[in-house]
């Protein structure tokens, strides 16, 4: 059986350059027409299966976001295929596209900007139903939209209000409500409670959690924050500069790290329990710029094990264990 | 008063805005010895910040701290002017602000923004300033330090501007710093970096810290002394392992459970049900009774004191928790 989002090889490029003119360097003595292209997401494969869980971690800049706008077609890919269900999707247009965006839905970071702050929430929730073209009465539009937003933790008397009337963890609720609409098997999470306090993150994990449980559908649940990725997801891929560096089963990778950055990430976290019992790094500098990649490793300028081959030769993902896959070479000469 | 540094008593910051009087900060109390990294932690909205800027004396109309005294060494802040207020700030206190892309003015270069508190609050030359600035930006581990005084706050990274900005704090010498939300604007591991980086430096300079922020992990790994606040007051303070290990109120104890186990995988999150109640309209007894698991008949009328329960350690409930975590 195919899975359920099967994404292979993406890419995508942003083309950054200024205007025409700013864009005419001279060099060695002469004009150069020179082109600045942001390589957002270079070559990320992963699967996601039904009732699954797959966390995307990484730093910001890492491409994470860009991934999945581009799984639901808000960017066209530069390269690589989008399956959907078996189906490619990657040429489709808008129309075509309309199917699709039933069984792939989103949540959005900032639950201040993506709510449509002229539309009452009962007219937020029901739209998505109403877009796909079911055949469906008003009626029961909204019978439905009431199910959904009790379904959230929100009252029949929140139906008629406007966005700004709630607060950011009520917002993120009508968001749920939202992309449950129309039953969806997959659901993108990007940063869905980062921009809420903490008291408030804990009751949207857990409702999200219990709709994941009730409905059964996917997640693809983006975060940088790793200690909730750890409580959420069942299988994670760590990206670094646009790059899928390491994925495996949550557990395994939290016990036992392979990759040099995931072992640097998951030692930077800071944890009010015990420590994570992994072997720590520390690596210095920052995140070099997306406009120009190196030809060889992504971390090879913070790794501290960085060798000859590393800045020659760029890593592939390879599995060396079932489940887990890793882009290092260092992995390859142990 | 043998090594006291900072020591407030009764604080209460409102703000009269149109709409009522907003009761930022309404009655806090707490000391701060030199050389010591304070923790003050809080959902958005409780007041944390607001203590902060108190102290710097930076509340502007329609705030005003109404009560209350900020003895600074033994002074009373409040009741300075603002010339002599500005003796003290910036250099007895700095601060360091949240948003690296924005506490940084981008019209002048890293030197001149670094020298201009060394020229208010020293008798320095020009050489000597500059040897200052190579000095201090090598500490906060900028390379080539020399090269990079002329560079305007744009050629720096997020990362990095944060520590031009923890230098520039430190270039006075104070003896208290305040940090509101130092981290939070920035990455994972370049947040490892910087915090690692002022602990480092405050412990060097035996400077006091105050560390304000909502992320309690980062606290516990910081800090000596742990204040919780809620809608304005101090719910719970003490020692770190007081409140991480052994808190006795049953908000500390819900934050702690919000927060995903990075070690261990559990089932659910101990969610606290409810919100932040609006800070106009709070409940008449003990301000977080709506969400509490716990709450009884008197907490809903009266509202508890902070008191010592155990030496250092203090919580604002009449029926103080007993559960470990």
């Amino acid at each position: 059986m195919s899975h359920l989002l099967e994404v292979c090889e993406l890419e995508q490029r942003f083309d950054v350059s200024p205007g025409f003119f700013d864009r005419l360097k001279i060099k060695d003595g002469r004009i150069r027409y020179q082109k600045n292209i942001v390589h957002a997401v270079n070559g990320v494969s992963f699967h996601i299966d039904r009732g699954e869980v797959l966390g995307l971690v990484g730093e910001s800049g890492c491409g994470k976001s860009t991934v999945a706008k581009t799984i639901i077609k808000l960017y066209d890919p530069t390269g690589g295929r989008i399956k959907v269900n078996g189906e490619d999707i990657t040429e489709y247009n808008y129309q075509k596209m309309v199917p699709v965006r039933k069984i792939i839905q989103v949540i959005f970071q900032d639950p201040y900007a993506s709510l449509n702050p002229r539309l009452k929430v009962m007219d937020i929730i029901t739209e998505p139903m109403a877009f796909i073209g079911a055949p469906i009465s008003k009626t029961e539009l909204r019978e439905k939209g009431m199910a959904l937003l009790k379904r959230v933790g929100l009252g029949e008397e929140h139906a008629g209000r406007y966005p700004h009337q709630f607060s950011g963890g009520q917002r993120q609720r009508i968001g749920i409500a939202r992309a449950l609409s129309v039953e969806p098997e997959l659901v993108i999470a990007d940063e869905p409670v980062s921009a809420l306090d903490v008291s408030i993150q804990a009751q949207i994990l857990n409702l999200m959690m219990d709709l994941k449980d009730e409905f059964g559908f996917s997640y693809l649940f983006i975060t940088h924050d790793l200690s909730v990725v750890r409580h959420i997801s069942d299988r994670i891929g760590v990206m670094y500069l646009g790059f899928l560096v390491e994925t495996g089963p949550t557990e395994d990778i939290f016990l036992r790290p392979n990759h040099p950055y995931t072992r640097a990430l998951l030692s930077a976290a800071p944890s009010v329990y015990e420590k994570l019992h992994i072997d720590p790094l520390a690596i210095t500098g920052e995140v070099p710029t997306a406009l120009e990649i190196p030809a060889g490793c992504s971390f090879q300028s913070r790794c501290p094990f960085a060798f000859d081959r590393c800045i020659q030769q760029r890593p592939r993902l390879v599995s060396r264990e079932p489940g887990r896959m890793e882009a290092c070479h260092l992995l390859d000469a142990q | 008063m043998n090594n006291e540094l900072v020591h407030i008593r009764g604080l209460k910051t409102y703000f009269h805005t149109f709409a009522g009087v907003i009761k930022a900060v309404d009655g806090v109390d707490f000391s701060l010895d030199q050389g010591e990294i304070l923790g003050v932690v809080g959902e958005s909205g409780c007041g944390k910040s607001v203590v902060g800027f108190s102290i710097m004396g930076l509340i502007d109309a329609p705030g005003r701290i109404e009560s209350g005294e900020i003895l600074f060494n033994g002074v009373n802040l409040p009741d300075l002017d603002e010339r002599d207020m500005r003796k003290v700030r910036g250099k007895e206190i700095t601060m360091i602000f949240q948003d690296p892309m924005t506490s940084l003015n981008p019209l002048y270069t890293i030197q001149a923004q670094m020298e201009e508190v060394m020229k208010l609050h020293s008798t320095m030359n020009a050489e000597e300033r500059k040897k200052r600035c190579i000095e201090l930006l090598d500490d906060v581990g900028i390379s080539q330090p020399a090269s990079r005084l002329k560079n305007y706050p744009h050629q720096f990274s997020g990362g990095m501007r944060q520590r031009v900005i923890i230098a520039i704090a430190l270039a006075s010498n104070p003896k208290l710093v305040i940090a509101d939300e130092p981290t939070t604007a920035l990455d994972v591991t370049i947040q490892s970096q910087i915090l690692k980086l002022m602990k480092r430096l405050v412990r060097e300079h035996r400077t006091a810290m105050m560390l304000i922020t909502h992320d309690l992990a980062v606290v516990s790994e910081m800090t000596d002394k742990i204040i919780v606040m809620y809608c304005g007051r101090i719910v719970e303070k003490g020692t770190r392992d007081d409140i991480i290990n052994r808190c006795r109120h049953p908000y500390t104890l819900g934050l702690l459970g919000s927060i995903p186990n990075l070690a261990a995988r559990q089932k659910r999150l101990n969610q606290i049900p409810g919100m932040v109640p609006n800070i106009m309209q709070l409940p008449s007894g003990c301000a977080f009774a709506p969400r509490c698991d716990y709450v009884q008949e008197k907490c809903r009328s009266h509202r508890p004191e902070l008191l010592e329960i155990e030496p250092g350690h203090a919580t604002a409930c009449y029926y103080p928790v007993e559960r470990q975590l």
